[in-house]
């Protein structure tokens, strides 16, 4: 049995989800109120002491770490994979989740933060804030929101954050291109393989596998940050590998509104 | 062919060397100074982090040491350093995760704020940040310069602590249920956490998990360990000790006054 921690617009849920349904699997949802520091709650911390949603209880065992649930959903539900099949591709696939648990993430925390939720915390009573602020164990993250807070689009670390995108949209574009499906060797050829793959997600035909170089969970983040900041990037107008990623990120069924959300 | 680029002294390259040992496989080693030869567009091109170690299996380059330990499961599955069990898997990749956020930049504060912090010091101000600011990842640059500059006073130590008390703690509560980190067998926890365990031992700050027997206990059993004894300790020679000979001042009287005050 499935049962999974979500919060409202957490995108490491979204990439859960996305898991979830990419598998066809059912299960159930527990929402977390993070406005209202539900998080935290003696209970919820037991399970995942960071304080952080999601967590998924599988057979009664808590795993948290989305990176590391999409992983333990692929090991034990194996079918359709997620992952690569060779040792190599797996460690691939591992460095863009890396990448994004070790700077991406903070990068998506403090620009959607600055842009998004900034209005919602400063409607909270100050001792809620405050309660909020203090809760956060990790003090270079406390300092960061604080600075979000404080400074909004200002903020240092939104414009660092901008640059982690743009390095991101670049080493995407580094490894998109060479894809079969657009560096075909002579024009017919490259005509050709364009013409199946756009057929393919057209259709609703493209195969689990085609997600499967980026992984499902750095799959989401790329395509909710391109979402994001698509009108100001400047590698996505220059780049057409990354529009065609935006393009099947927008078409493809388990990263719809709804299914995003947890909607089944 | 398996080609590993390391340091003897890089915890980083230790735990991946343990597991090379384990899975019985030799390597063409291309031993690093780190004293710059990090910095050569050469080795850059084959890891942009500028960091050790980096492995090359048959023209495929790999990076990032927890993930070379996943690879080398995977490309060598026998004998095996991940559990059967989903459960004690998500645990291997939990200490992995824990050491790669947290507990890395926390082993580099500590270890520059006392063993390297002297090397430092005896050059100009300016010639040490040319050094440390060559790195590509600035955030790690920023850690140094503070601990180099205010040593165990620097505003990172006390979370630097926090993060290694953490990992006791973790470790202290998992092996209540087994001899190894992750259940029965040696695993790539094990791999992963030996080095910063002896990283804190040669730093002198041992006394941290002294109210964990099972720690210690787990320690004196893999410190013995023909993998860990052959390409860690053995590998060690004057030079690699150096650094954590004669610490002055001992950081254990202002580690534990940190503590205490925590």
């Amino acid at each position: 049995m499935l049962k999974l921690f979500t919060a409202h617009n957490s995108i490491c849920t979204q990439k859960v989800f996305l898991t979830l349904i990419e598998k066809d699997l059912a299960w159930t949802s527990e929402y977390i109120d993070l406005f209202k520091n539900e998080q935290y709650r003696p209970e919820y911390l037991k399970l995942n002491p960071k304080g952080v949603v999601p967590t998924l209880i599988h057979d009664g065992h808590a795993v948290i770490e989305s990176t590391l649930i999409c992983e333990h959903l692929d090991q034990t539900f194996p079918d359709p994979s997620l992952v690569p099949a060779s040792a190599y591709e797996r460690s691939q696939m591992r460095r863009w989740s890396k990448h994004i648990d070790e700077g991406v993430f903070e990068a998506t925390r403090e620009i959607s933060f600055s842009a998004m939720f900034r209005d919602k915390m400063k409607a909270m009573t100050q001792e809620q804030r405050d309660g909020r602020f203090r809760n956060i164990g990790d003090p270079g993250r406390r300092a960061r929101m604080i600075s979000t807070y404080e400074q909004g689009c200002d903020s240092l670390f939104v414009e660092q954050g901008i640059f982690a995108f743009e390095k991101l949209f670049q080493e995407m574009e580094d490894a998109l291109a060479p894809r079969a499906w657009y560096s075909a060797g002579n024009p017919s050829d490259r005509c050709r393989a364009r013409s199946s793959f756009a057929r393919r997600f057209t259709d609703g035909h493209m195969p689990a596998s085609d997600l499967t170089p980026f992984g499902s969970g750095a799959f989401c983040f790329c395509g909710r940050m391109l979402a994001f900041l698509r009108p100001s990037a400047k590698s996505l107008t220059r780049s057409s590998s990354l529009n065609v990623l935006w393009y099947l990120w927008r078409t493809r069924e388990s990263l719809c509104v709804d299914s995003l959300n947890g909607i089944k | 062919m398996l080609e590993l680029y390391h340091n003897i002294n890089s915890v980083c390259a230790q735990k991946v060397r343990i597991a090379l040992y384990e899975k019985d496989q030799q390597v063409k080693e291309r031993l690093l100074t780190l004293q710059g030869d990090q910095n050569d567009p050469a080795y850059m091109k084959l890891n942009p982090n500028a960091v050790v170690p980096t492995l090359v299996h048959d023209g495929n380059v790999i990076i990032e040491s927890s993930l070379i330990l996943y690879y080398i499961d995977e490309a060598f599955p026998d004998p095996p350093l991940m559990p059967k069990t989903p459960v004690a898997r998500h645990r291997v990749r939990l200490y992995n995760k824990l050491i790669d956020e947290y507990m890395h930049n926390a082993c580099t504060i500590m270890t520059f704020a006392t063993a390297f912090r002297p090397s430092f010091l005896k050059m100009s101000r300016e010639q040490w940040l040319a050094e440390i600011n060559k790195a590509p990842l600035k955030r790690r640059a920023e850690y140094k310069r503070s601990v180099i500059e205010h040593g165990l006073d620097s505003e990172f130590v006390i979370d630097a602590l926090a993060q290694h008390q953490k990992l006791i703690s973790w470790m202290a509560d998992d092996l209540k249920r087994g001899p190894y980190l992750a259940g029965e067998s040696f695993s790539n926890a094990d791999c992963a956490v030996v080095p910063y365990i002896l990283r804190l031992e040669l730093l002198k700050l041992g006394a941290m998990w002294q109210a964990e027997p099972a720690v210690a206990d787990w320690w004196a059993r893999v410190r013995q360990r023909p993998s860990v004894k052959a390409t860690v300790f053995d590998r060690m020679k004057e030079s690699d000790w150096a650094p954590f000979k004669n610490l002055s001042p001992d950081p254990w009287p202002k580690v534990q006054a940190l503590l205490k005050a925590a």
